[in-house]
């Protein structure tokens, strides 16, 4: 189809489409009236049951924790995926930046900047700690944990230069924490299963409701989770940042 | 008006897909699909809001207080963590196509085959 | 509970991380030993579920959270034996995927494995959970890593495009899923299948329950590529790996199709029973337009794989057609074809792998094709024939004779397009060295000959699928076995998968149909064509030309056509 039919298909269908589903959303229960039993259900055991305080987090990773499981491996997938994608075409060679632009030296970056971004970076890797750690209580959890972590990585980029943060990890050591954390779920989960009952059921001792360490293997998920964004995403960062900064055509 | 919220959803998918089908740019219209997948955030979360209920956690609140459904919010953070992660695959393939051909027009890729 | 139910995406998903932690120590060989061990050993695993399912679904709640009062707290996997089967045929597709990989994948550290053994995990995870949005989970991560696999030719922008096209369509497809989930999940507040069937099954379907099935159908009709949503299948078995066009051949879309049998049954068959008629012929007009259609473009197209993916697309809408009788004969049919078909058609892929070799192993691929033709065509030897004979029989009995003449007259032309691959190749000079090893080309035949036979094999299984199939269309049993825990015994009749004579000669003169078309196809190509016909074929070829703006109109155009007429029939 050329673009502008294409367009003038899409306009009538879309409309069709969208007029229709307008009208079906006419039956939906009227926002602010919902009263499904399930959610109402969780909210009212998670914290006699679990000792668990933030309902969500009961919800990824205690009573649906199997959907979460799914969830990380996507993401797991999806990085190894990028790795797939973005591996070395043939005729392209790793290079480093510097021997590109000859007899002009590369301005540093300013010391504002410098001093701003690595000061910024121990507060933020330690909020994400906390907010990995603190999933079961406040809002947060592994998810949110890890890309916290993986921005105070980021940082250091932002604050020096490419090489700086290269050289504080190899991409190995990022694959291999990588699979841990994947794998750590797993590991986990199968704790349910050596003690006969099924995979992912809460089976570490509870302890009290607000401390840190309780709700059984909720923290122990919410760890494993962080590990992996975290390296995953520090990963992805990488193998983008490699593409634009350091590999070359080597031929035409 | 109370279906506002889901008028909003429908909304984001239209235009969204609008977005994809007259794109003339990789990226856009990658950023265009993730606007798809916001409308999907929005209806979840909208299903799921009870008027005069506060958030779903119970640091500091009694467990009899009405909250809003955390099923649905739950819900949406897998399809945030699925959308990113989608999103992250397909600039990384936006990336190459720009290296192969040295351009991101949809339109330019067109009738290319292997075989 | 049974503890084997969780293994088949555990153990997969295990074995994947395990590879990427020890990616740089572990040699090629290592790897794909692991690998095929794996996959081996998930192949036992569902085999077993297969079996032990053979009186009772079995349910397995996750995290060991049972139903209470009605309401489903947990994950729960409700493996049948149709989902098992599915499960267990995912693991011999991904095998025989992993035999092509050393012969075509150059892979860095053993990345590809690590995808397709979570691939595998994530087809079974489909197959066997009773949960609707594990379903979405895992339809996410089967797209991710088949999205992956199909951009490995990172220096060809076709595949690259290609795998940008199946990306974006089938994810807005999922969009549309979640949805679809959201909007059931207003009304009934539940997540799993059986929950939500229950629940609504006392009342009146109104448009939500019909606007959230158009969605869901769509969202899985994508992943199924049936027209006019199969311009992405197209696009990538053009030029995507072999690896994972074996696994998009074999498996992938037969999923698609499971998937809307799945929410049939367990969700809606109880609200929509008394209207199942307007579903009847939504899901029959569509398998037979996508049947006849991609039947007859694959004759237009010259690329032989581009081809064989419009006979992938035609043979889906044959499934199709036999889920769309609603009854548990269309059930057994289609699941026998299904399977059947889905070797069938790996078998036709790893014999023009061997045709691009040298000259034993180009006999090997045109006598694998030649077989494939007779199976494509539904010769009665093949349980393709069984299956196709019986979903013309079902589709007579639910009152459509027409679609059973679709599905003759699409067999007729799939079949020809299979010969004349095969004999077009023959009259090509081979381009090989005259010599080559035996390792390249023997595995691939061992392959292409074993796919074949199974779909002779199975044949003998059709009194398993008729009772399996009798017991997955019977809603009220799944939906108190998940929230009781206890077994209904139904009365249902169990249908009879047999060939009558009648089909056999059906089966035979469609075969023969086939050979002619294919041998009269030449001439006809050496006459100029008629200038309605010419024009045609362009159209064809540019509305196939790969664009993503084209494939994700013709998504709205679908799902807006869809929605349309389910809410007409269900005034």
């Amino acid at each position: 189809m050329t673009p502008r039919v294409r367009r003038i298909v899409f306009l009538v269908a879309g409309g069709v489409f969208a007029v229709t589903l307008a009208w079906t959303f006419r039956a939906l229960p009227s926002f602010g009236h919902f009263n499904g039993a399930y959610g109402t259900a969780l909210s009212r055991v998670s914290v006699p049951e679990r000792h668990i305080t933030d309902a969500v987090t009961a919800v990824n990773f205690d009573y649906r924790g199997f959907d979460t499981l799914g969830e990380e491996f996507i993401f797991f997938a999806a990085v190894v995926g990028v790795a797939l994608i973005l591996r070395a075409q043939h005729g392209e060679r790793a290079e480093h930046s510097a021997d590109y632009a000859t007899g002009r030296a590369v301005p540093p970056t300013s010391d504002a900047v410098r001093v701003l971004g690595l000061g910024l970076t121990p507060p933020t890797v330690l909020f994400g700690l906390y907010i990995v750690a603190h999933g079961h209580l406040t809002p947060g959890g592994g998810f949110q944990g890890g890309v916290v972590l993986a921005t105070g990585v980021l940082l250091i980029y932002l604050a020096g230069e490419f090489d700086d943060l290269h050289g504080l990890y190899t991409e190995t050591a990022l694959e291999r924490s990588e699979a841990i954390g994947a794998g750590g779920f797993i590991a986990i989960g199968l704790l349910g299963i050596a003690i006969g009952s099924a995979l992912l059921d809460n089976v570490l001792p509870l302890g009290t409701t607000g401390s840190v360490f309780s709700a059984g293997i909720v923290p122990l998920i919410n760890a494993s989770v962080g590990l992996e964004i975290a390296a995953g995403l520090v990963l992805l960062l990488t193998m983008f940042l490699h593409q634009t900064i350091v590999l070359r055509e080597t031929s035409p | 008006m109370t279906i506002l919220p889901y008028l909003v959803a429908v909304w984001l998918f239209v235009v969204g897909m609008y977005g994809i089908v007259t794109s003339r740019n990789l990226v856009h219209q990658i950023i265009s699909l993730s606007v798809v997948q916001a409308s999907t955030y929005v209806l979840l979360l909208a299903v799921g809001y009870r008027a005069g209920a506060t958030a779903p956690v119970f640091a500091d609140i009694s467990t009899t207080r009405p909250v809003v459904d955390p099923v649905v919010q739950a819900l949406s953070l897998t399809d945030v963590v699925v959308g990113a992660t989608v999103t992250a695959l397909l600039l990384a393939v936006a990336v190459q196509i720009h290296k192969r051909t040295g351009t991101l027009d949809p339109e330019a890729l067109l009738g290319r085959t292997d075989s | 509970m049974n503890n084997l139910a969780p293994l088949p995406v555990v153990v997969p998903l295990a074995a994947a991380a395990f590879i990427l932690f020890m990616s740089t120590v572990l040699s090629r060989r290592a790897v794909q030993l692991l690998t095929a061990s794996c996959v081996v050993g998930e192949i036992g695993l569902s085999g077993t579920l297969l079996y032990q399912a053979r009186a009772l679904n079995i349910v397995y709640w996750f995290g060991g959270w049972r139903p209470r009062a009605g309401v489903a707290f947990g994950v729960s996997f409700t493996i049948d034996q149709i989902g098992a089967g599915a499960a267990v045929l995912s693991g011999v597709v991904v095998g025989i995927a992993l035999l092509t990989v050393p012969r075509t994948i150059r892979t860095p550290n053993g990345i590809v494995h690590a995808m397709l053994l979570t691939l595998l995990a994530a087809m079974a995870g489909f197959c066997l959970t009773g949960d609707l949005f594990n379903m979405f989970v895992f339809f996410e991560l089967m797209a991710v890593c088949a999205f992956a696999l199909a951009a490995y030719h990172n220096d060809s922008a076709a595949s690259l495009r290609s795998a940008l096209n199946f990306a974006i369509t089938n994810s807005v497809g999922a969009f549309l899923v979640l949805i679809a989930i959201a909007m059931l999940y207003s009304r009934t507040g539940a997540l799993n299948l059986a929950q939500i069937g229950t629940s609504l099954a006392g009342r009146h379907a109104d448009r939500l329950v019909v606007v959230a099935l158009a969605l869901l159908l769509v969202g899985f009709l994508i992943k199924a590529a049936v027209m006019p949503f199969h311009f992405w299948l197209v696009d990538t078995v053009s030029s995507a790996p072999i690896p994972l066009v074996i696994v998009l051949a074999g498996a992938l879309d037969v999923l698609g199709v499971y998937g809307v049998s799945r929410i049939y049954w367990s969700v809606f068959a109880g609200t929509l029973a008394t209207d199942s008629a307007g579903v009847q012929t939504l899901l029959i007009s569509l398998g037979a337009f996508s049947a006849l259609i991609a039947a007859v473009l694959g004759l237009f197209f010259e690329s032989p794989r581009r081809r064989l993916a419009f006979v992938m697309v035609a043979h889906t809408g044959i499934v199709l057609i036999g889920i769309g009788c609603l009854s548990a004969a269309g059930v057994a049919a289609a699941s026998v074809y299904a399977a059947a078909d889905g070797m069938v058609k790996i078998a036709l892929f790893l014999g023009l792998l061997l045709l691009a070799g040298a000259n034993a192993g180009r006999r090997a691929g045109l006598m694998v094709l030649g077989l494939g033709g007779l199976a494509t065509a539904g010769l009665p030897v093949f349980a393709t024939g069984l299956g196709k004979a019986t979903i013309e029989d079902a589709a007579g009995h639910a009152g459509y004779a027409w679609a059973a003449v679709v599905v003759v007259v699409a067999a007729v032309f799939t079949g020809a397009t299979v010969f004349d691959i095969a004999s077009a190749s023959r009259r090509a000079p081979p381009d090989a060295p005259e010599h080559q090893k035996k390792s390249a080309w023997v595995p691939l035949a061992i392959g292409g000959t074993f796919c074949l036979a199974a779909s002779v094999a199975l044949t003998s299984a059709r009194r398993g699928f008729a009772s399996a199939a009798a017991r997955f269309v019977d809603t009220f049993d799944y939906q108190q076995r998940v929230l009781t825990g206890t077994a209904v015994h139904h009365a249902n009749q169990t249908p009879v998968l047999a060939l009558a004579p009648r089909g056999v000669a059906i089966d035979v003169a469609v075969v023969l149909a086939a050979i002619a078309v294919a041998s009269l196809l030449p001439a006809l190509r050496r006459v100029q064509p008629a200038r309605g016909i010419a024009r045609a074929s362009n159209v064809a070829h540019r509305l196939h030309a790969g664009s993503i703006g084209d494939s994700a109109t013709w998504v709205t155009v679908g799902t807006a056509t869809i929605m349309a007429v389910l809410l007409a029939q269900f005034r």
